[in-house]
């Protein structure tokens, strides 16, 4: 059975206002991709991945064409209807794992089911399966400064996880660590991929990731050179 | 900071309304009606007639009438009085009849002693506040403008101002002040039916003429009860000006915060938050710097408050009200010191807030 597309980007262009110029970091790309994908970004800085990633995770709107993000057009949803996508459908990973440092592990995991109303108890217990998950169990009470790199960035894994998202995107995510830390991170992704059917899209400019993806987007000056 | 104003607040309010307390329970111990003689420089140099006493007596509806001249000493037990109201003893002269319990003239009791009678000269009845000031005991001296007089008693009034007080007769006080014979400075009319002062307050007006002075003491409450709830907005006004000073504070401090978060705030939008939520969050937070604001201002302010009073000697009156009012300020204030920040961070854009440094 082929499988079903949950990302789909048609013709899309996305200008920025830089001061007086305008840049056009989509120059119309079309892509998409499929449940259960591990699809990895590749190109230079500045080639337009975080943009790309930025569309696919709801958090822009294009200038023209259409985003479809399991199904539904972003470029109709008003704000708040794309922050409910975004908390059901998508999580994030970040090259700068971003955690609240004043937050403990277990907090940080927690933050983005805060507004959600859901029972505390509930939330600890989902949040610990999920710091389990990452081999975090014994660092639920540390702050992210008392973590290392690998640490912090599998803390980030989990509070993507958290609202049982269908897709995990994320941009750099090895950027800040070393080589083997950074595969470690890969191959935990690929796991949470294979056992639990997250899609991934992994932004990267570290073409020795390739390997792990069974999608390779190669990306240059906001358009697909080719996708394999 | 807001936690200054919010002290602020209580203890400069607190002290308006202590000396509100006190000035009218003052001038609740004299009821009926008060007469002065009208001249140029003003009820301080007031100059009644002793005949006069017998006139208002025989008008119906009076039931007594009680000579005073009431001056603030010079000095107590060789020790002059600084030019201010905090330690000032007046001097209450009157025609004391009898050593009952009741003072009718201040509407104070006998706690320790007796009163004074008619034949004392050279006795003095003492309020507790002297008392407590000077250390004093029945049957010590008390040496008052140089001269020595002999401790018969103490009284209570409700008043700690009547409290400062010291008791001797009118013969006794003409001779220490150097009045003149047959003089008082004030006659204190006491009624039948203190209801009717306004009445026989006219009355008596109408009888002693112009050369005459007639205040009704209710009527005279109330018009300081304005003058002082007038100086409780003043005060408050005041001190509300040091609470807005505090919640600019608070704006800049939730501003700089929201500044700072950028990057964080940006995340979690990227989580789902949406901007209601952000909203909220900027917004408990300010409430919350108001909530601990209001508390600490609140026990500083009291602190303040007693300290003043101890120290000065002035009352102080923390009311119920002023605390919760002050308390609700505080959370006004941090409520609406966070609006702006809160639906700034609101308008932040992810994208950027995801690029940021």
């Amino acid at each position: 059975m082929p499988k079903q597309s949950i990302i789909e980007l048609k013709d899309v262009v996305k200008e920025y206002r830089l001061g007086k110029t305008i840049v056009r970091a989509l120059r119309g790309v079309s892509l998409e991709i499929k449940r259960g994908d591990f699809a990895i970004v590749v190109g230079p800085s500045g080639s337009g991945k975080s943009t790309l990633l930025h569309m696919m995770g709801a958090l822009d709107r294009p200038t023209s064409g259409k985003v479809f993000i399991a199904g539904k057009d972003i470029g109709l949803l008003d704000d708040w209807s794309l922050a409910m996508l975004r908390r059901k459908t998508i999580g994030f990973v970040f090259q700068t794992f971003n955690l609240v440092p004043t937050l403990n592990t277990l907090e940080n995991v927690m933050l983005p089911l805060e507004p959600t109303g859901i029972d505390e108890i509930e939330k600890i217990k989902r949040a610990k399966e999920l710091l389990k998950l990452v081999g975090l169990e014994h660092r639920m009470l540390h702050k992210p400064m008392e973590l290392s790199g690998g640490e912090r960035q599998r803390v980030a894994i989990a509070r993507a996880l958290i609202n049982n998202p269908e897709i995990v995107l994320a941009d750099e995510p090895t950027g800040n660590l070393d080589t083997k830390t950074g595969l470690q991170i890969i191959e935990a992704m690929r796991k949470l991929n294979v056992e639990e059917k997250k899609t991934f899209v992994i932004v990267t400019h570290d073409l020795s990731l390739l390997k792990y993806g069974n999608r390779h987007i190669y990306i240059r000056d906001g358009l697909i050179e080719k996708i394999r | 900071m807001i936690a200054v104003g919010v002290a602020a607040i209580i203890a400069l309010t607190s002290l308006a309304d202590g000396v509100f307390m006190d000035v009218k329970s003052a001038v609740a111990q004299v009821q009926g009606v008060i007469v002065f003689q009208k001249n140029p420089y003003g009820p301080l140099f007031s100059q009644i007639d002793e005949s006069y006493i017998q006139k208002i007596e025989r008008i119906a509806g009076v039931k007594k009438v009680h000579p005073a001249i009431i001056k603030p000493a010079r000095e107590i037990d060789g020790k002059p009085f600084a030019y201010n109201a905090k330690s000032i003893v007046r001097l209450i002269g009157s025609k004391f009849e009898n050593s009952q319990d009741k003072i009718t003239v201040i509407r104070a009791e006998i706690i320790e002693g007796r009163g004074l009678k008619a034949s004392d000269k050279g006795k003095v009845v003492i309020g507790t506040e002297v008392k407590d000031q000077y250390n004093k005991f029945v049957g010590n001296k008390i040496k008052i403008n140089g001269k020595a007089f002999e401790i018969v008693g103490v009284y209570r009034s409700g008043s700690k101002y009547l409290n400062r007080g010291i008791l001797l007769q009118l013969d006794d006080m003409r001779e220490l002040i150097n009045f003149p014979k047959n003089k008082v400075a004030q006659l204190n009319v006491e009624l039948e039916n203190p209801d009717e002062a306004n009445k026989i307050a006219k009355l008596i007006q109408f009888k002693l003429g112009d050369k005459f002075k007639v205040i009704n003491s209710t009527q005279f409450a109330k018009s300081l009860a304005n003058i002082l709830s007038d100086l409780r907005l003043f005060v408050l006004a005041v001190a509300s000006l040091a609470a807005i000073v505090a919640a600019i504070g608070i704006l800049n401090t939730m501003l700089m915060s929201v500044m700072e978060r950028y990057r964080e705030i940006g995340t979690l939008k990227a989580t789902g938050w949406t901007n209601a939520n952000i909203m909220q969050m900027i917004l408990y937070e300010s409430t919350f710097i108001g909530i601990i604001g209001g508390i600490l201002g609140i026990l500083f302010g009291t602190a303040i408050s007693k300290l003043v009073s101890l120290q000065i000697g002035m009352p102080t009156f923390v009311s119920a009200e002023l605390l919760s009012e002050s308390f609700l300020f505080a959370l006004v204030i941090g409520v609406c010191a966070g609006l702006y920040p809160a639906w700034k961070a609101s308008r932040f854009d992810p994208v950027e807030a995801l690029r940021a440094e």
